[in-house]
């Protein structure tokens, strides 16, 4: 294994917003690390704050953020505004979730592609030539004619890719896909993830995949975070937390029953929390099989332990 | 209802359209006791006196009070606008939800009819109706009601073709529910919230049209105190007797104002359920 | 081009239900054309040149016949040809509409941008409440205030008529402010609907300057439905020139039309309306091909 840069790391990130007087903590101290070249998953339930993380490394999502977040140790949570927009599209993009809704319908398709390069200092020129190319590059064809399209004139899957062409167009550094296939067809799906993968090695692409599906993340990712609640709970290669899950809400995620030729989730009892509501000391133990008396008081840090970051206090 | 009030009472704008509504209201109800002077007994040894402590708002061309026919005015006014507006209301929502949910034939011929109406203006089909019908109290209330039917039609009719396709409202007709039931039952509850806004916001319509009809000297005639025809008759003698074209104008400002108020804020409250 | 097919029939029910309201209408135009002193001879003589004494049915095809060729007839009042008078004023009528449209365009798109730009809620208040203002503002006393305080007390324009720039003024903002009101109000919350929108996260996220998000990509979204209003108020504004050329005393179609019912004169009237109703048409089919042009969506495949 040879030794990788780190590319991107995040410390003490915390977002907070207020919702109707309530403060929000979406994102509550979560640090970890993505080095070049990894396909990093953060995996949780809808709620648990994984799309505000996402979206806040690039300051997307609204509310306050504190803490660090560096890439290649500039913080980006440091820079003006100015820094911070020659940063997005170049250095670090998005792959959005919906394509219905993450693209301008009164835009023309390559309009929304070559304002990409426009934007950072190419010539119109250029920026056309090079779209096309990346239109292709993402598997569409006919990429000079469908150049001209509106968005509402593509399917679903033909949207989505645009998009990611509009993400890999400057070859940034990172790019963070946030659930790009969870609004897509099974079948579609599929290929998409299959595109997702093969862009990010041939480019030499890092990303940050968020999905609340394990099964995506298995395509893709080498590496995984669990997020609950506004926290990571267990950090690490997805081989080992797939075969050797130790925190146990990562345990009920990777345990599945069979059932027929699909691998059905087992449900834990209870539900995600309120977050304007959250319980006190380790935030999943009203749902944990393990909780003890002192995972309702103090709230577990990661450890490292065996090869992977954990926050648990039964895991010993 | 009342928690309907105490919700629009929260707004201090809308709390004080109410006041002004109700003192309105108050003012048609009470007239003969209130006013200081008959709105019709004229005297021309006064006429265009411009406002003083014995008449507040000055005299007009005939020597009556001004003050006096503004508040006789509030009940012509108030009266024209609920009458117009419930006329055309109910017309305009029967048919169009007649309409919308028989279709077919009701529907093509209910709709050529409505396109002729809304060819033309609503002011101007209001006046065309009075043209017709001449002037006075009751064509005027009818004509006001006429223009505001075809948008009733529509509205009605679209939001019943929405309605038409709930889940629960077809199953009462594979259930083979009466149609009139299914009408009242379902289709009204359901298309009344958004009928209830346009129809507080119609009332101060019906009386902008009411009064301009007056102005234009086509409205209710005078001697009755119509705040449009004050207006249109005072203007003769504007140059030198500038009061006679503000009390008039500012009653109508100030109902038109709070009817709109409150129905703006009532669509509101609608649309956030 | 469905919707100008439908037009027709529709032009066509008008005319003909003009026809028999316009009959409806109290009084003998005969009689009325004749004065009262006129002998039976005198008032026979007159019906014979109006045709008022065929029957119905002729009548009414002579109508129809008349009115494809644009023929409308000859004033009952002053023999003029009917066409010619209308096509005098409704420039004026057009011009006035016109100018006040743009002038409110002018001032409420960018008050309205602005206000959406700001989230304050007093500011808020102050916008609902500013067009909630406008709207309920009777034109008339407008128009009458605002020639006493400048034509009247200040001297600084004339109280009525046509003639020079000047005389545009007070009525172009007369009609300005009730639309400037509406344009705001919707303008505000378009662009406010439209900021919120995924497509601006996304703009957001490829590093595009705030100011080509909202001219490139917030503005021409949230302006498709400005536009729809705008061309619904078109014609409303066309309905209230009645009352402001009245007040200004401004040559246009509305005064005629009013004149003309007054007058009983049956060939104006429907001569008039009949145009009205066709420049009307015209300025909600011009409201719909704009609609076509801005939003992709609408055009045909």
């Amino acid at each position: 294994m040879h030794q990788s840069k780190v590319l991107l790391e995040v410390q003490n990130l915390k977002v907070n917003y207020r919702f109707r007087d309530k403060k929000i903590r979406a994102v509550d101290d979560v640090s970890f690390s993505v080095n070049e070249g990894d396909r990093f998953a953060i995996v949780g339930e809808s709620g648990s704050g994984k799309s505000t993380l996402g979206l806040s490394i690039i300051r997307l999502c609204p509310g306050e953020a504190s803490g660090s977040v560096r890439l290649n140790n500039i913080d980006i949570l440091k820079l003006s505004q100015e820094e911070l927009r020659k940063l997005r599209g170049s250095d670090i993009s998005v792959v959005f979730q919906d394509p219905n809704s993450a693209l301008n319908p009164v835009l023309r398709v390559g309009d929304q592609l070559v304002e990409v390069f426009t934007t950072h200092g190419y010539s119109k020129a250029e920026a056309y030539s090079r779209s096309v190319e990346l239109l292709e590059t993402v598997g569409i064809p006919e990429p000079e004619k469908r150049i001209m399209s509106y968005p509402h004139q593509l399917s679903g899957g033909m949207k989505q890719r645009v998009i990611i062409a509009m993400a890999i167009a400057l070859n940034p550094k990172l790019v963070i896909a946030d659930e790009p296939t969870s609004a897509l067809d099974v079948t579609i799906q599929a290929q998409i993830l299959k595109l997702i993968k093969e862009l990010s090695e041939t480019k030499k692409l890092s990303m940050i995949l968020i999905t609340h599906d394990i099964g995506v993340a298995a395509e893709v990712c080498n590496q995984i975070g669990i997020m609950y609640a506004g926290r990571m709970l267990e950090i690490g290669a997805f081989e080992d937390i797939f075969h050797n899950p130790k925190h146990p809400y990562t345990q009920s995620l990777m345990t599945c029953v069979p059932k027929g030729l699909k691998c059905v989730l087992k449900p834990l009892p209870g539900s995600v929390p309120d977050m304007s509501d959250l319980p006190s000391g380790c935030k999943f133990h009203p749902r944990c099989p393990y909780a003890n008396g002192k995972c309702k008081t103090i709230e577990p840090k990661l450890e490292k332990v065996d090869g992977r970051y954990v926050a648990c206090h039964a895991v010993w | 209802m009342i928690p309907l009030i105490r919700e629009l009472a929260r707004s201090k704008m809308v709390l004080a359209s109410m006041l002004i509504l109700l003192s309105f209201i108050f003012m048609a109800l009470f007239a003969d006791f209130i006013a200081p002077y008959s709105p019709i007994e004229s005297d021309l040894s006064i006429s265009n006196k411009p406002p003083s402590w014995e008449h507040p708002f000055g005299t007009d061309e005939l020597g009556r009070d001004i003050l006096s026919r503004v508040i006789h005015g509030a009940k012509l006014t108030l009266t024209i606008s609920f009458a117009a507006t419930a006329i055309g209301a109910l017309v305009g929502i029967v048919v169009g939800v007649l309409s919308g949910f028989y279709g077919r034939a009701v529907d093509t011929i209910t709709q050529r009819f409505t396109d002729v109406l809304l060819a033309l203006p609503g002011f101007l089909l209001a006046v065309m109706f009075v043209a017709i019908m001449g002037n006075n109290i009751a064509t005027v209330i009818t004509s006001v009601a006429l223009s505001l039917v075809p948008s009733y039609v529509r509205m009605s009719r679209g939001l019943t073709l929405q309605v038409k396709e709930l889940e629960y409202v077809l199953a009462a007709r594979q259930l083979g529910v009466n149609s009139i039931k299914i009408m009242t039952r379902h289709i009204i509850p359901n298309i009344s919230p958004t009928l209830i806004a346009q129809i507080t916001l119609n009332l101060g319509t019906a009386i902008l049209f009411a009064s301009g009809l007056g102005f234009l000297g086509i409205g209710v005639p005078p001697p009755e105190p119509e705040w449009g025809t004050m207006l249109g008759t005072g203007r003769t003698y504007m140059f030198y007797a500038p009061h006679l074209i503000i009390f008039p104008g500012l009653a109508v400002f100030l109902v038109v104002f709070s009817f709109n108020k409150i129905g703006d804020r009532i669509g509101e409250i609608i649309a956030s359920k | 081009m469905n919707r100008v097919l439908i037009l027709i029939p529709t032009l066509l029910g008008l005319v003909t239900f003009l026809f028999i309201l316009i009959r409806l209408i109290p009084g003998d135009p005969a009689r009325v054309l004749a004065g009262l002193m006129a002998s039976e001879e005198d008032v026979e003589l007159i019906r014979e040149q109006l045709g008022l004494n065929k029957p119905l049915y002729v009548q009414y095809f002579t109508y129809m016949a008349n009115l494809f060729t644009f023929n409308l007839g000859v004033s009952a009042r002053t023999d003029s040809p009917v066409l010619y008078e209308v096509m005098a004023r409704l420039p004026n009528t057009l011009a006035l509409a016109l100018s006040s449209t743009a002038l409110a365009v002018a001032l409420g798109v960018p008050l309205g941008v602005f206000a959406a730009s700001r989230k304050s809620s007093r500011l808020d208040t102050l916008v609902s409440t500013f067009s909630i203002v406008g709207i309920s503002l009777p034109t008339y006393w407008l128009g009458l205030i605002m020639i006493t305080i400048f034509a009247v007390e200040l001297h600084l324009l004339p109280a009525g008529g046509y003639g020079t720039p000047a005389h545009f003024i007070l009525p172009t903002v007369t009609i300005a402010l009730f639309l400037t009101a509406f344009i705001v109000k919707i303008t505000k919350a378009s662009v406010i609907d439209s900021m919120e929108k995924e497509y601006v996260v996304t703009a957001r996220s490829k590093g595009l300057t705030e100011r080509v998000i909202l001219y490139k990509h917030v503005l021409r979204n949230a302006l498709i439905p400005v536009i729809t209003i705008i061309g619904l108020q078109f014609g409303s504004l066309l309905g209230g020139a009645v009352i402001t050329e009245t007040i200004y005393a401004w040559p246009g179609l509305g005064r005629l039309i009013i004149d003309a019912i007054n007058n009983r004169d049956y060939p104006m009237v429907q001569g008039s309306i009949f145009i009205f109703a066709l420049l009307y048409a015209l300025v909600n089919l011009i409201t719909d091909l704009i609609y076509t042009i801005v939003d992709p969506r609408v055009r045909l495949g």
